[in-house]
């Protein structure tokens, strides 16, 4: 199991009773359980219970996914869930006044919930497309997304690279990001053609 | 919409999704991970979540401030069992009726277990904090429900 194990091969593999796989699948959405815990302005405590919650759940349905790639779909929307009761928890343990708005600990808008759940679906699919890059993509990107971003004079030093290739070599990077399976499900862009190809394929 | 067409935006994005990731801290993840102790590698029936009163929109609506009692279900083929949760402890109802053990899980292990009488009813103490499941085992058959926090 490596960081570019497909998912589908990490879901087999755990299913099959692979605690290594299990943990590279923990390691690698635990971002997203957390960034869509954080959303909800959780107490601390409940939400380290969400995302036990969320993995003890998982452990049940592994076996029974029937599309391996929608897993990042279904840990976003299950943590969503939790989150949710865990704040109809809190409100009702509460005492009740009449004179607050009856979903005031509720208050989030659902169109923001919607949006920051797809947001966060957005970054899980960028890492995991960035996990599928080569190892010369990574370091390059890793190096020119810091803040604020190096000169490509630094940059051709530490990686030890010709400076004329760093801005090619980035482009090139960059759309085979675009082109890896974990964004092509995200955009639902046909393969090749990037945008336009996408937008063309529909008609 | 996906605005991933910008490189820079592309790699902005990507910068902030890796910095997410760096910032996990590490008792999530070891949690995570621990849940795999509860894989079950027999085909152990689950009950799940078929109604959860704090889920129940037109019941909180109706009469918020006499909700003392949290009510759940738990289902699976030909087997339910009903759950009330209140401070003072659970108290549970198998159906069909009949006698069973029943035990409270956490993610730790064993909390607490009882019997359910001939009518399937049984009473448990105040549930710890976190997740727990319910776990019984009638004329031989485990069946357990899925996790769930009260």
């Amino acid at each position: 199991m490596t960081h570019a194990t497909p998912i589908a091969a990490l879901v087999e593999a755990a299913s099959a009773g692979d605690q290594r796989a299990w943990n590279e699948i923990v390691d690698r959405y635990t971002p997203l359980v957390l960034s869509v815990v954080y959303q909800h302005r959780l107490r601390p405590a409940d939400a380290a219970d969400v995302n036990q919650t969320l993995w003890l759940r998982l452990v049940e349905q592994i076996g029974r996914l029937r599309d391996p790639d929608a897993l990042p779909g279904w840990i976003a929307t299950t943590t969503r869930n939790e989150c949710l009761r865990m704040l109809k928890l809190q409100q009702r343990t509460q005492p009740f006044d009449p004179q607050a708005t009856d979903e005031q600990a509720v208050a989030v808008d659902q169109t923001d919930v919607e949006a920051e759940l797809l947001a966060a679906e957005r970054r899980q699919a960028l890492r995991d497309g960035f996990r599928m890059l080569s190892d010369q993509c990574r370091e390059l990107l890793a190096k020119l997304m810091a803040d604020p971003p190096p000169s490509y004079a630094d940059v051709s030093s530490q990686l030890d690279m010709p400076i004329g290739s760093i801005g090619p070599t980035r482009i090139r990077c960059l759309n085979k990001l675009r082109r890896t399976p974990a964004i092509l499900a995200f955009t639902g862009a046909a393969p090749e053609g990037g945008v336009l190809g996408a937008a063309l394929g529909q008609r | 919409m996906q605005h991933w067409d910008s490189d820079e935006r592309l790699l902005g994005e990507l910068g902030a999704a890796l910095t997410e990731a760096a910032s996990v801290p590490a008792s999530f993840l070891e949690a995570g991970r621990a849940a795999f102790a509860w894989r079950t590698i027999d085909e152990e029936l689950l009950l799940l979540t078929s109604y959860d009163s704090i889920l129940d929109t037109e019941l909180a609506g109706r009469a918020r401030a006499v909700l003392t009692a949290r009510q759940l279900v738990f289902d699976a083929d030909g087997f339910s069992l009903q759950v009330e949760v209140t401070e003072a402890g659970i108290a549970g109802q198998l159906m069909p009726p009949g006698r069973a053990v029943v035990a409270l899980l956490t993610p730790g292990g064993h909390a607490e277990e009882t019997t359910a009488d001939e009518f399937g009813s049984f009473l448990l103490g105040p549930p710890p904090p976190g997740p727990i499941r319910l776990r019984c085992t009638v004329d031989g058959t485990t069946v357990q429900t899925d996790w769930i926090c009260v």
